[in-house]
């Protein structure tokens, strides 16, 4: 893809870069937002339904007490991340054919591309249809007219259609998508800490939920935690970096850009994001005594709670760049894992890859037939087994000589990370069969 | 130490992947009996130091 982008135009990109490290800590911060991109799609493909059903479902049944998983979660993410980012701009090729080539094609091709990614990208794109409808429902007649889940999809799928056909057509092409992807986490930023105006903060309970670890009991406990947990740190979101970036056509100089937009434009939003929901949904929701599992239902619920028509518009504008961001980053991953799965180039004029990266918009049969929000949940727990396989081919293949040569880890400290990023993935899954055994607390 | 050896099929980094999982697992298990009150901390306990231990002999890099 990267191909599609003219040399001049990399080579003026990475002059850019040049002159930014001379800069003071201000402009410089602007400039690798503004070069960013790759990050932010991170992480409006990562803050979807799932992550937002868990994120609310956190705040109305646990109050502030989970905060701490977010940043944790994310925050050991960002060893790996780091090494994608390596790979990305140091490594001779692609991950997945580097995993195919030394680890073999159950571990790359099958569980990275196909399991890890494809497979996710289809299955829960049918609950993004389903909350993006909804909320399309519920939001119109504050604007005074109706429009039913049984025809807005329509719309919902062209926008995402036009957007999803839209990357990989050249630099202007993947600029659009990046540029609406960071529209829309802004969205999200603005409408939901808006939100939070209305509802207020208990500041006491906040820093004790950022600061203090606390695990909820129970099976449901236990799968939301996992969820929230998996939610930050998947295979999906390493993969996209990693392709995303390399769509870009970012090389050897781009590492520190790559670092930076990791940071700036995955961790803080996604950090951020989940704590505005999780306090909105403990200010209002916490402690009443029958709670709606769906978000469709727990939105509705919190809608008398946010008073004015414009508060409840505001909440409802933020909640609908939510499904649509990740229909159409997952949407991407998909079909960019596919081809590399069967080691296709990929050329986004060919129908191949149309078919590749619409494949997911067969979720818009979750209109009709929703999953059941438990069900979402549980199939992300099962999904941290097959991330915890991944992280480990990814850790050795950090290590590896023949992939990275004399740009592999070096550090000590780095494999400390990543290392401990592996054993939170190893624990996620072993905490999902303990519970799944009846055998946890 | 060179733990990228060769030990049998696989190196030794990859023996040390295996036993950190499996060490987290006994960690995880002994936490669940411990605060079930089924058991001592023991079995968390050693779960953990291997655990850790496994990290920090992991961590160093390929030469």
């Amino acid at each position: 893809m990267a191909e599609a982008i003219p040399q001049e135009e990399l080579d003026r990109e990475v002059a850019q870069l040049e002159s930014l490290k001379q800069k003071s800590f201000f402009p410089k911060v602007l400039g690798y937002l503004k070069l960013g991109g790759p990050g932010f799609m991170g992480a409006a493909l990562t803050l979807g339904a799932g992550t937002l059903t868990a994120s609310m479902l956190s705040g109305a049944k646990f109050g502030y007490k989970t905060l701490w998983i977010y940043w944790v979660a994310m925050g050991s993410a960002l060893f790996m991340m780091a090494a994608m980012a390596r790979f990305t701009t140091q490594g001779k090729e692609p991950i997945i054919r580097s995993q195919n080539k030394y680890h073999g094609w159950l571990v790359g091709s099958f569980m990275t591309a196909l399991v890890g990614t494809a497979f996710v990208a289809v299955i829960f794109n049918t609950g993004q249809y389903s909350l993006g409808t909804n909320i399309i429902e519920s939001f119109t007649p504050l604007l005074g007219f109706e429009f039913p889940r049984s025809y807005n999809w329509i719309l919902y799928m062209g926008i995402t259609v036009w957007l999803i056909l839209n990357y990989g057509r050249g630099k202007r092409g993947t600029r659009l998508v990046e540029t609406f992807m960071k529209f829309c986490i802004g969205l999200m930023i603005l409408c939901f800490g808006a939100t939070l105006l209305v509802v207020g903060i208990d500041w006491s309970a906040f820093t004790k939920g950022v600061f203090v670890p606390w695990l909820p009991t129970g099976r449901e406990g236990v799968d939301l935690f996992i969820a929230s947990t998996a939610a930050a740190v998947g295979v999906m979101d390493w993969i996209f970096f990693h392709y995303s970036g390399l769509a870009r056509g970012w090389g050897k100089k781009h590492e520190g850009l790559a670092r930076s937009d990791f940071f700036m434009g995955l961790f803080l939003p996604f950090v951020l994001i989940n704590f505005l929901v999780v306090i909105v949904f403990a200010q209002t929701l916490f402690g009443s005594a029958s709670l709606p599992e769906s978000a469709q239902e727990l939105s509705a619920a919190l809608q008398p709670l946010l008073g004015s028509k414009w508060s409840q518009i505001l909440f409802y504008l933020g909640f609908l760049a939510v499904p649509i961001s990740t229909t159409v980053g997952m949407s991407i991953a998909c079909g960019l894992a596919i081809h590399e799965a069967f080691g296709w180039k990929a050329d986004t004029s060919s129908w191949r890859w149309k078919i590749s990266v619409l494949l997911p918009q067969i979720g818009f049969l979750g209109v009709w037939y929703p999953n059941p929000v438990w069900l979402v949940i549980i199939i992300a727990a099962f999904l941290s087994l097959t991330n915890n396989i991944v992280g480990w081919s990814m850790y050795l293949l950090l290590n590896d000589k023949r992939v990275l040569g004399e740009k592999r880890s070096r550090s000590y400290w780095w494999n400390v990370g990543v290392l401990i990023q592996i054993t939170l993935l190893n624990g996620v899954a072993i905490l999902y069969i303990l519970n799944r055994l009846g055998w946890w607390v | 130490m060179n733990i990228d050896k060769k030990l049998g099929p696989l190196s030794l980094r990859i023996w040390g992947l295996i036993l950190n999982f499996i060490a987290n697992f006994v960690a995880l298990y002994g936490a669940a009996q411990f605060f079930k009150g089924n058991t001592g901390p023991g079995l968390m306990i050693l779960g953990i130091i291997i655990t850790i231990a496994c990290i920090l002999i992991l961590a160093i890099p390929q030469k």
